[in-house]
């Protein structure tokens, strides 16, 4: 379950600082952002869930495609560092933003799905918990399929090894900038939709997501779908055994360490190839 | 005159205002502001030494400042240790800390270096939590006792100040000098150009380890003083906050400047403050952000580097070349040239390649290669694309691990051994795409090239000893030559990458033979040059030989091999099919069908 | 280089001297410092707490204000992390020269603000924080309203039979406050002859709790106390139900906000207990039933969130007490303050306040003695338990 979380937030971010190399600190912001959109559709617009997941997708792809346009295009070609510091700005503006909309109030988003937990057997799981998976996977399956069977996502692999080359071949670079930008905040504002109804949606709720995305893109090997969605799932299970078996008060700690050692034991990621060196 | 008397004038000026802010400073909140931007000042400062010179960037730097809270605190508050050994341990600590992730992430670079760090941070934190006996947990450390001298409490905020101060001074000097040493040349190097780097003899562990335990230590002393200032430690000190503020301070200041971090760090600790006073809470943190997002975007190297980009004549990086502002009359070069001859040592090393293989992931790149390099003699390594010329230059240089045979070098084998250890040993590489240190002059590039001809260490560089000084005038005179030698002293201040590229290769050329080299490997040195460039570096390459260098050469000008070639050695699949000298090469059946006549048809 | 320092350290120079050129002077009107956690993790508590103290000010200065001289709030915000709590109140007592203070929410920030009070000499009323630490440590400008958690333990000490707690298990955040409270929770049940099962933490902003659920679910007990924010007793009353825990569930803190559980939590919520300090839902049942209706009529009015009130009382409670100790006082003097609150003796929103002297001998600490109470969640509503609304 947690692992599916880390999953889909680590897809969104794997293209973003993956392909795009842009660290992206706000993209737990998009993650919230998700949440609150879901939330006003479905408690204030009265929308019903599943066009609300859509809407708050939309809304995380709207915003993502206007910050790429507005911030990261005139950056293009400065240092990782300066990319790094206007997201790092732009993180704790929506943040302090979504304070200002929302208040600090933690709001819990409405689900047409029944509270009582399905039994089989000894595993007792709510039904919107298999909702919530089951989209996850959905999502998590369709972000791989356009990454690896589109021309689009042969255009973006393309234009972030070699821009040179991709741009020769006729694809428009800019545009593929903006669209994967854009595609990785929808993921994540996706997520953030859907988790909302299982946690609840208040301002800071990103700030931990996101440390934990970067920590399953890394793991998974940097643009790799498949290795970040390895990466979610390990670290999500890594942290329940942790908590279960040391001590809850060194849960997080568990992830940290695995993270060290898995990158000191293979360090360009779990799902890397060797790459010829020179 | 009148601008450097101004520039005096106004650095005095600002000493004076710093020194005796106390003094006008009435109001005792202003003096706290400036407290605070001392502490992240050095922290800056600090973050500066990896991210802006090593260009590594260290998202757990809040851990080396909170264990030297947290060290100073404890020792002080537990085992009544005066506040000044408890900040000289605090140091200590932190020092031992960075040295811990250095020596643990060294393999690692850019994001996986930073996953590590992050981890590193987030696994201190858990731990001032749940280690209730130690760090009393989330209850924090209050009642921290300020420092004395003698008789005298520093409690006044006036007194903190100066420590502070005085604190500052000390990490802007130690980066100064750090920056202007072979050591600060190091750091720069390795965030330039690694591979580079290494092949010119800098050991890239080391220097990475000695960055991160200085840069810890720096931290370290922050967090001390912070713990006996506000005299209250808890584990928010390691709050992810504090380091994003740290990266904030140096990216905006201006990251790879010693005054960057100075001016990052007073901004973004008075930007808060100000905001406090210009609008209400709701809007304070949402408008840091959106200025921070407006600075970036509109002076995106940073404060400090946008501004003197702007200003003309005071470019600088910060790398050293601050150092060379007088340039020698033109005279001298010629004589440098001659004279550099004389210091060029002689070897009577040979390289002996035995049954060299290699493999990548089953491929056999190399299958079993031999050849000789004598001293003082020019030997070519040819053959068609793919037959495994760099392949054989990387398995000789340290940068490809071999599978089978031995690579002799006089009596040393070089298997196995780093590529800054063969450097030391006297084998220096080129590298087939032109490799300098782009960002820097050629005097600079000259100048890392010469790293094994220095001895400074960090104790002789901080202290700045008669000797380390005298050794730097040596090195620069001995840059100077070397760069006339190549014949680029006209263009000696100029930034590496604003070069044309002929003369890029000749810089390559000059930043090898500065690691005084007994065997020079040249991989395609004169590759996309045209004919009067290829003729000079012809030219150049014999003199380099009439020095007693051995030279091991790829090149695809068969008209330059065959015309300064004192043996050729011929490659085809990974195997050689022909040697000799290139009279008999040129006649020589096998390398006629398998090579040359591609190349004919080519042509 | 130097003249690229110079310019740029200059340039700073300008642009902080302005800002500080726009200090205003100080008007006629009483200024009070308020520091709150506004932003961050715990910025809800901290508006609520807020608001409460706005209300506090707006009543006074509609009966003319203290000293004749309106009430008016400087409100920082400590941003939920201690360094920014110190600047807060550096900044209140010597920028805007407030007499007094109140704050600082958590115990860590209120901790790290403490050193400032007794540097410059002025009182601040701590109206959350429930460390024990703060009133032990000899700070004598420190006067405490909020319970520290050995007094709320004790106020749940005549409950324990009744609830029938048998062998219990903790749930805490894994801060000052979680950990406190386990400790005298822990102290007062095994006095009781309670056994006490798993001690579990969890992270701040840790939202899944299945594993320490899972652990508590093995030790067999009949009680769980689960003391953090109602963020998390949320998630952890839902993922409760998910694994079909069978304990009575008792928060303690008195953050707990039962209609926002009701709301959000649902059926998940349904029977547990909440330990407060303020009833909105039965302000006639609380100390000065008056004075409690009239601050949830109030609340409801402006338009605040309901389940704010039991943390938005404090705010009201705190600036109260710094009000009639001006009063007593007779001016806006920090010294004559700190002697007055010792003589302050009103009933707030929650009930008596009057201060006692705890701590080192010479330097002690003022700490009132709250009013604590229980409700529980019936039929998706608010009630007094049965053993309580027999009294």
């Amino acid at each position: 379950m947690l692992g599916g979380t880390y999953a889909l937030l680590g897809i969104g971010l794997t293209l973003i600082f993956g392909l795009m190399n842009v660290v992206n600190f706000a993209h737990g912001e998009f993650y919230t952002l998700g949440a609150y959109a879901a939330f006003a559709a479905v408690a204030l617009s009265g929308l019903p869930f599943v066009p609300a997941l859509v809407a708050a997708m939309a809304a995380g792809v709207a915003l993502g495609a206007l910050t790429e346009r507005v911030l990261l295009r005139p950056l293009r070609g400065q240092s990782i560092d300066t990319v790094m510091l206007v997201m790092i700005g732009l993180w704790i503006a929506m943040q302090n933003a979504e304070l200002l909309v929302w208040g600090g109030v933690a709001q819990s988003i409405p689900h047409p799905f029944p509270t009582a937990p399905l039994t089989f057997g000894p595993l007792s799981i709510a039904p919107l918990r298999v909702f919530v998976l089951a989209a996850a996977l959905a999502l998590i399956l369709g972000a791989h399929l356009i990454v690896h069977r589109t021309r689009l996502g042969r255009a973006m692999r393309a234009t972030f090894q070699d821009p040179d080359t991709a741009a020769l071949m006729g694809v428009r670079i800019g545009r593929i900038h903006t669209v994967t930008f854009a595609l990785g905040s929808g993921l994540a504002a996706a997520a953030g939709a859907l988790l909302g109804p299982i946690f609840l949606a208040y301002p800071a709720m990103g700030d931990l997501a996101a440390l934990k995305a970067f920590s399953v893109v890394i793991l998974g090997g940097l643009g790799n779908v498949a290795g970040a969605t390895l990466g979610g799932v390990l670290l999500g299970i890594a942290e329940e055994l942790g908590a279960g078996y040391v001590s809850s008060g060194y849960r997080d700690a568990v992830g940290f360490v695995i993270i060290i050692l898995v990158l000191l034991l293979r360090p360009s990621g779990l799902l890397a190839r060797a790459e010829r060196v020179g | 005159m009148s601008r450097p008397g101004l520039r005096r004038a106004g650095l005095g000026a600002l000493v004076v205002l710093t020194l005796t802010a106390p003094l006008w400073l009435a109001n005792p909140y202003y003096l706290h502001i400036l407290i605070m931007a001392g502490i992240f000042a050095i922290l800056a400062l600090s973050l500066n030494l990896l991210l802006g010179y090593t260009g590594q960037l260290s998202l757990g730097h809040a851990a080396f400042f909170g264990i030297g809270a947290y060290t100073s605190a404890l020792l002080t508050l537990r085992l009544d240790w005066s506040v000044w050994a408890g900040l000289t341990a605090g140091m200590l600590t932190a020092a031992g800390a960075g040295w811990a992730i250095g020596r643990l992430a060294l393999k690692l670079r850019g994001a996986y270096f930073v996953l590590v760090t992050i981890s590193f941070a987030g696994v201190i934190s858990l731990v001032s939590v749940n280690w209730m006996a130690l760090t009393n947990g989330p209850l924090g450390l209050p009642g921290i006792p300020p420092p004395s001298l003698g008789p005298w409490s520093l409690r006044s905020k006036a007194a903190y100040y100066y420590l502070v101060l005085a604190a500052t001074a000390l990490a802007w000097l130690v980066c100064a000098r750090l920056v202007g040493s072979r050591i600060g040349r190091a750091f720069v190097a390795l965030r330039e150009n690694e591979p580079l780097a290494e092949s010119v003899g800098i050991d890239v562990t080391r220097s990475l380890v000695l960055a991160a335990v200085v840069s810890a230590a720096m931290a370290g002393l922050a967090g001390g003083l912070y713990a006996h200032y506000t005299r209250f430690v808890s584990p928010e000190v390691f709050l992810f906050t504090y380091t994003v503020t740290m990266v904030i301070m140096v990216v905006a200041g201006g990251k790879g400047t010693l005054a960057g971090p100075l001016v990052g760090a007073l901004l973004f600790t008075a930007l808060p403050e100000a905001l406090r006073e210009a609008t209400s809470w709701q809007w304070q943190m949402l408008t840091y952000g959106v200025i921070l997002v407006l600075l970036v975007r509109f002076l995106p190297l940073g404060i400090v580097s946008s501004l003197s980009a702007a200003i003309p004549r005071a470019i600088d990086q910060g790398a050293g070349p601050r150092a060379l502002a007088r340039p020698q009359p033109d005279g001298t070069a010629g004589a440098a040239s001659s004279a550099s001859r004389s210091e060029l040592p002689l070897s009577n090393r040979a390289l002996a390649v035995r049954d060299l293989a290699v493999q990548f992931g089953g491929v056999s790149a190399l299958a079993g290669v031999s050849f000789d390099v004598r001293p003082g003699s020019i030997t070519s390594l040819i053959g068609p694309n793919g037959a495994g010329k760099t392949t054989a230059f990387n398995a000789i240089t340290g940068y490809l691990r071999v599978v089978r045979g031995q690579i002799g070098y006089g009596g040393a084998t070089l298997n196995g051994l780093r590529p800054s250890a063969i450097a030391r040993l006297g084998v220096v590489r080129t590298f087939q795409k032109t490799s300098v240190f782009p960002a820097l002059t050629v005097m600079d590039n000259v100048m890392i090239g010469l790293h094994l001809r220095g001895r400074a260490g960090l104790v002789g560089v901080l202290s700045a000893r008669r000797w380390v000084r005298d050794e730097e005038a040596r090195l620069r005179t001995e840059a100077e030559r070397l760069i006339a030698f190549v014949g680029l002293d006209r263009r000696r201040h100029a930034v590496a990458s604003a070069l044309a590229y002929g003369e890029q290769r000749l810089v390559e050329l000059a930043v090898a033979l500065a690691a005084r080299p007994a065997l020079l490997l040249l991989d395609e040195p004169a590759a996309g040059l045209a004919g009067a460039e290829r003729d000079a570096v012809s030219d150049l390459v014999r003199r380099i030989r009439e020095q007693g260098i051995g030279v091991l050469l790829v090149e695809h000008d068969m008209r330059m091999v065959m015309g300064i070639s004192d043996t050729v050695v011929v490659l085809d699949h990974g195997v050689v099919i022909a040697e000799g000298p290139p009279t008999a090469i040129q006649s020589h059946p096998e390398v006629v069908r398998a090579y040359l006549g591609s190349a004919a048809a080519q042509a | 280089m130097k003249r690229t320092l110079v310019l740029s350290v200059l340039a700073l120079l300008v642009a902080s001297t302005l800002a500080a050129v726009v200090m205003a002077q100080a008007p006629a009107p009483v200024r009070i410092g308020v520091i709150q956690p506004l932003s961050g993790p715990v910025a809800a508590s901290g508006s609520y707490v807020r608001m409460g103290a706005e209300i506090a000010r707006d009543w006074i200065n509609a009966r003319g204000g203290v000293l004749s001289r309106r009430v008016e709030l400087v409100i920082e915000d400590n941003k939920s992390d201690p360094k920014e709590a110190a600047s807060a109140a550096e900044k209140l007592i010597v920028r805007d020269k407030v007499p007094a203070i109140m704050g600082a929410w958590g115990s860590s920030m209120t901790l790290a603000a403490m050193p400032k009070l007794e540097e410059y000499g002025v009182p601040m009323v701590v109206e959350t924080s429930s460390a024990a630490a703060i009133t032990k440590r000899g700070n004598p400008w420190v006067f405490r309203i909020s319970p520290p958690s050995e007094m709320e333990a004790l106020g749940l000490e005549p409950y324990v039979a009744k609830l029938g707690v048998k062998r219990a298990d903790f749930l805490a955040v894994n801060t000052d406050w979680g950990r406190g409270a386990i400790t005298a929770f822990g102290d007062m049940l095994k006095k009781k002859g309670v056994a006490v099962g798993a001690t579990e933490f969890m992270d701040q902003a840790a939202t899944d709790m299945n594993a320490q659920i899972t652990k508590i679910k093995g030790t067999g007990g009949d009680t769980l106390f689960l003391t953090t924010s109602v963020e998390q007793i949320t998630l952890v009353l839902k993922q409760a139900q998910e694994q079909r825990l069978q304990r009575k569930i008792v928060t303690t803190g008195g953050s707990s906000s039962p209609n926002q559980l009701v709301k959000q939590a649902g059926a998940a919520a349904e029977g547990t207990y909440h330990l407060l300090f303020f009833m909105p839902w039965f302000p006639e049942a609380m100390p000065d039933g008056k004075l409690a209706k009239a601050f949830v009529d109030e609340w409801t009015k402006r338009g605040h969130p309901f389940e704010g009130l039991t943390e938005g009382f404090r705010g009201h409670d705190g600036i109260a007490t710094i009000a009639e100790a001006i009063r007593i006082a007779g001016k806006a003097e920090a010294k004559a303050i700190r002697e007055a609150l010792w003589k302050v003796s009103i009933t707030g929103v929650n009930g008596p306040i009057r201060f006692e002297k705890d701590g080192p001998a010479g330097k002690e600490s003022g700490q009132s003695k709250p009013s604590i109470f229980i409700v529980q969640i019936k039929n998706g509503k608010v009630a007094l338990p049965e053993f309580m609304a027999k009294k």
